[in-house]
């Protein structure tokens, strides 16, 4: 008589684990992280937020700038407490650069602009040899008549149309200190001042890459930190 | 199976039954699903490959031609290059370029001086030249503004 035996061990795993590759190639396929999703469900199920977002990187500029590379133009100063980048300036966050990050949150404590036609955020940047490539995020007073703009940076150079524009005159670029947040998630950034929204772009050119800062023409502006988080 | 729904003794009273359920159904079953699960991960893996620039370069290269000038119809001097693609070429004294194996694709042309770039889409086919005709260069007054 034939021997019948049921379903072996080896067959489960088999199960298990195509259920586990077909929903992380699943996800993959849609630009959705397993840690979003953990975190979607997670929240789903305990009814709060599951996942607190946790910094990466930061700088509160007590010290001094050696946390920072200059890429181009002069590398600013601290000034009680606060780094004060002037004129022209490209400085990456070396912390950032040396990890392999794709999607976080990158906040700026107390920006001041004093004068000059503002300032930006780098986001999603590399440094190959043929240089910068990256976006960045511009508090841009200069960009008339004074708007909110994401530019894109290849090769070096930046590209003369921004990705989006938020034109917002009569606004009150100068003299107040402000809170800026940027979230970068997948081929989506979005820009946050004092927690109001003020500009969302969607680019899909770079996945990866580390965060800075940027200021241009005769921009005086200081800072009171600088923090990368994950996504909540 | 609860103990409610157990066969009774009184089901049995003449022997086994002759048409007993089959265990190795079951164990078919499992195995197709096994089967369905095995080709939904191939089709899912193949589809995130094909996103891939790998596959780009599998799936060949081709060509990008074309002139640039600069806002008074004048030759440009600057560079050319696609976004994603390591080769940069310096345009020709009289305005013309010639990129080489750039995957095909969907690509961003990148026309640039030192300091900025215009970025122009472009759909290059495998073992093709795209020729994109005449593109002007017009350069902002300041960057950052």
């Amino acid at each position: 008589m034939k021997k019948i035996r049921g379903q072996g061990l080896v067959e489960y795993v088999i199960l298990i684990a195509l259920i586990t590759v077909g929903i992380a190639l699943g996800l993959k396929l849609y630009g959705v992280s397993v840690r979003d999703a953990y975190c979607y469900v997670a929240g789903k199920v305990s009814g709060g937020e599951a996942c607190k977002p946790v910094q990466i990187c930061g700088d509160d500029f007590s010290t001094d700038l050696a946390g920072w590379n200059t890429m181009q133009g002069t590398s600013g100063s601290i000034t009680n407490g606060q780094f004060c980048p002037s004129s022209y300036t490209l400085a990456l966050n070396a912390c950032s650069m040396a990890k392999p990050l794709d999607d976080y949150v990158v906040t700026l404590n107390d920006v001041n602009l004093s004068s000059g036609a503002g300032y930006g955020i780098v986001f999603r940047a590399e440094n190959p040899p043929n240089g910068m490539t990256g976006y960045v995020f511009q508090y841009d007073p200069g960009y008339s008549p004074g708007s909110f703009i994401i530019r894109k940076w290849v090769n070096g150079r930046e590209l003369s149309a921004p990705i989006a524009v938020a034109k917002a005159p009569g606004y009150s670029w100068y003299n107040t200190p402000r809170d800026i947040k940027v979230v970068v998630k997948g081929d989506t950034f979005t820009a946050y001042v004092d927690g109001v929204q003020v500009l969302t772009a969607k680019d899909s050119s770079y996945a990866t890459g580390g965060a800075g800062l940027r200021t241009w023409d005769s921009t005086l502006v200081c800072l009171d930190q600088f923090q990368i988080q994950t996504l909540p | 199976m609860s103990f409610e729904e157990s066969p009774s003794l009184n089901d049995y009273q003449n022997g086994l039954p002759e048409n007993l359920p089959d265990p190795s159904v079951k164990k078919r079953r499992f195995r197709i699903i096994l089967g369905i699960l095995f080709g939904i991960s191939l089709f899912l893996a193949i589809a995130n490959f094909m996103q891939s620039a790998t596959a780009s370069l599998i799936m060949g290269t081709g060509s990008i031609q074309g002139k640039v000038v600069d806002g008074q119809g004048s030759p440009f001097a600057g560079d050319v290059f696609v976004i994603g693609v390591d080769t940069i070429v310096h345009i020709a004294p009289d305005g013309s370029f010639f990129l080489d194996r750039i995957p095909s694709g969907d690509q961003s042309l990148v026309v640039a001086n030192l300091t900025t770039g215009q970025e122009h889409p472009v759909k290059v086919l495998a073992g093709k030249t795209l020729n994109i005709g005449q593109v002007q260069f017009l350069v902002t007054a300041t960057p950052g503004q």
